[in-house]
């Protein structure tokens, strides 16, 4: 008897056909009414907390997600936006524009109900292009003087640039006494940003640079440079350092000056709690609080807008480790700030949708006539559904976009309190002052 | 006082750290040969166990050195026994070695900043003055450093040329085939091997958070780099050649830094790169090419 494969019958080859479909059909059916159900469970809002989260820069981190959950408590306090509650979810960039990219990717595509963004850092220039395209409102605390002239429409900068921070620190070294001083700044791309408004500034007003380093950073000794710098005989040292180094650079230049620091002035870079935490310990109390300065954007400490960040900050205890550090912290007030913006923006619109409530951002925080100031989210929304103009002056002050969505703030003098261990404005400096003629 | 004395006092201190890791790096390579990429991230946890004993127990920074140099010892033994040494049996290749240690690398620097956060640390401060000793100005902790680097070589020359443990060291080191077949048990070797080269790097990771002031999750990985360069410099599996390239790289990063700060690495690695044009395989004669120790099931 030969064996050969039976062929399937008509009857079968029907049976299997009927089959696939009402498979293909009841795959179809189940997919749809999941999506269904998961529309109808995306109850909350989504903000995404693009930082580095790991990392040598994982304070930036940290800080953005403090700054976002006071932001989100202070809404969802209010009954959320248009009744969807608001929530943080963290995104690692690692601190690095490689890995910033896959996780702006991953952020879009896996993030439920995503209305706005904050962050990141340095990385910004590689995610910006990415959340413009996806018409998700972007806000960041980025310094990069590239930003100056920003053209993405989805974009918007929270702090001041760079640039500005350079013109402030030349205008306070020249114009009160210091102006025999060293510059010395680290080799990243943060620091550096500083440094040509800086030296510009201050040549233009008198000052003499005495010495004039880049360090790099991390390194394991710089008491070579220390060295070149006391010969130097500098009445004060202009510098943005990373806490690692900073510590290391000051506590050498301390032994080898006998136990002695010229005034050291630095950038809001220094008014973050992990360089406090760090250079402090390295140096001592005393002399962090005599020699360690600050020209940093201001932050009124006494306004309501303020008040109620910093209570809602301190509220967050359990949720966020060391909240007393964040209180005058440039950076969360600031996303905080950002938050709050959107939130409004959202109600005005009546969208939580980017690409509808994004052209109502700038008209929350302009200047205009007629308008009702408000300095919290319970006051704008109150005076939305009012029906009046708004302008929102919040934890950080003003911050009217210009037309390339930078907000321009003003400048202040730190120094550090030993009672809250933070630093605190001492000086503001008139804004047109600080930038040349 | 003079500039170039100065940063030649000031770079013993660098070289000190320097010979202390690169030898524990190379002594690795040159038993094992594996290229342990995790070594700066175990520098990094030894120096958060002196940490607790030096911050949180109140107990002196050289009690805490001991403790810091321990626990490097016995997490690399760990490694070595847990996640290498069944890499190694199943006859895995020399790159892929490399890349395990990577991972191993960034599991360990994960854990510890899961662990300590994102903050920076600092050992309990100590104000000195410093000591004008033969136109250098170091002050007592870094004579102090110096001073244990030298220890440790020295210990490390004495163990290497004059103990039975060393010679069979160097046998396995050598070939490790033939080491066994004398009857040498390299199992029992190689972990020796890996708890002396974790203990120096222990002991590396701790005197250079006394030197920088701070320290956090990924401190020890940004040191790795130099570290490799010292121990390439005088051939990956050389010890002697390694304490050579630590001075080497050392003082040369210092003394470029009077001309301008931002030579330090390009004259550290310029000097490798001419002694690796003249000399390929690294400072030392006797190179040669390894394949990965075989390891016997126990």
């Amino acid at each position: 008897m030969r064996l050969h494969r039976a062929r399937p019958s008509a009857k079968a080859s029907l049976a299997v056909g009927l089959v696939t479909l009402i498979a293909l059909l009841v795959a179809v059916t189940v997919g749809r009414a999941a999506a269904a159900s998961s529309r109808a469970k995306a109850s909350s809002i989504t903000i995404g907390v693009l930082y580095a989260f790991t990392g040598p820069n994982a304070q930036n981190g940290t800080t953005g997600m403090a700054g976002c959950l006071a932001g989100v408590t202070a809404v969802n306090a209010e009954g959320g936006v248009l009744g969807t509650t608001l929530k943080c979810k963290p995104f690692d960039t690692k601190g690095d524009p490689a890995d910033a990219v896959p996780a702006t990717n991953q952020m879009l595509a896996s993030a439920s109900n995503l209305a706005m963004v904050i962050g990141p850092s340095d990385e910004a220039p590689a995610t910006i292009p990415i959340t413009n395209a996806a018409k998700i409102p972007n806000f960041a605390t980025v310094g990069d003087p590239r930003q100056d002239t920003n053209t993405d429409a989805y974009f918007y900068r929270l702090t001041p640039s760079d640039s500005v921070q350079g013109y402030a620190l030349g205008y306070f070294g020249a114009k009160y006494g210091y102006k025999h001083s060293a510059s010395v700044f680290t080799s990243d791309l943060g620091a550096q940003t500083s440094v040509p408004t800086f030296k510009a500034r201050y040549k233009q007003l008198g000052g003499k640079l005495a010495a004039d380093l880049t360090l790099a950073p991390g390194k394991s000794s710089y008491r070579t440079e220390v060295e070149k710098v006391i010969n130097s005989h500098p009445n004060a040292i202009f510098t943005e350092m990373d806490p690692q180094t900073a510590a290391t650079f000051l506590s050498e230049y301390q032994q080898l000056n006998n136990n002695k620091l010229p005034l050291i002035v630095t950038t809001q870079r220094a008014n973050q709690p992990d360089f406090i935490t760090a250079v402090r310990k390295a140096i001592g109390v005393a002399a962090f609080k005599k020699s360690v300065w600050t020209v940093a954007p201001y932050v009124e400490a006494t306004g309501l807008g303020f008040q109620t960040y910093k209570k809602t900050i301190l509220g967050l205890n359990g949720k966020v480790k060391d909240a007393q550090s964040y209180v005058g912290h440039p950076y969360s007030t600031a996303d905080y700030d950002g938050i709050v913006i959107a939130a409004l923006a959202m109600t005005k619109a009546n969208s939580s949708k980017g690409s509808v409530y994004n052209k109502f951002i700038t008209g929350i925080t302009s200047a205009k006539k007629g308008a009702t100031i408000v300095r919290t989210y319970a006051q704008g929304v109150a005076a939305i559904k009012a029906g009046k103009k708004i302008t929102y002056i919040g934890a950080s002050g003003v911050l009217a976009f210009n037309r390339y969505h930078s907000a321009p703030r003003e400048f202040a003098l730190y120094k550090y309190n030993s009672t809250t261990g933070n630093m605190d404005s001492v000086k503001v400096f008139p804004g047109a002052a600080l930038l040349p003629k | 006082m003079n500039q170039i004395t100065l940063a030649i006092g000031f770079g013993l201190v660098t070289s000190s750290i320097l010979a202390l890791s690169a030898v524990g790096f190379t002594l690795q390579f040159g038993v094992t040969n594996i290229f342990n990429l995790a070594f700066g991230d175990v520098m990094t946890a030894s120096a958060f166990v002196a940490y607790l004993v030096n911050v949180k127990l109140h107990e002196s920074i050289w009690l805490a050195l001991v403790a810091g140099g321990l626990a490097g010892g016995v997490l690399s033994v760990l490694i070595n026994r847990l996640i290498y040494t069944p890499f190694l049996r199943r006859g895995t290749a020399l790159f892929t070695m490399v890349m395990v240690s990577l991972a191993v690398a960034t599991i360990v620097q994960n854990v510890i900043q899961a662990g300590v956060g994102s903050n920076f640390y600092g050992y309990e401060p100590v104000h000195e003055t410093s000591l004008h000793v033969a136109g250098m100005l170091l002050t007592p902790r870094q004579f102090a450093i110096i001073g244990i680097a030298v220890a440790s070589m020295t210990g490390l020359h004495l163990l290497l040329k004059h103990t039975r443990l060393g010679k069979a060291m160097r046998a396995t080191s050598a070939d490790a085939s033939l080491a066994r077949s004398c009857g040498i048990e390299c199992d029992r070797i190689t972990t020796a091997a890996w708890m002396l080269s974790g203990t120096l790097c222990g002991l590396a990771g701790v005197v250079l958070v006394m030197n920088l002031a701070t320290f956090d999750a990924t401190t020890g990985n940004s040191f790795l780099l130099v570290i490799v360069a010292a121990a390439v410099f005088g051939t990956v599996g050389k010890p002697y050649g390694a304490m050579v390239g630590a001075v080497v790289i050392g003082i040369s990063s210092e003394l470029a830094a009077i001309v301008s700060p931002s030579l330090k690495d390009v004259a550290a690695f310029s000097v490798l790169v001419i002694v690796l044009i003249v000399r390929p395989n690294g400072l030392t004669l006797n190179f040669r090419i390894r394949r990965p120790v075989e390891v016997t099931a126990a």
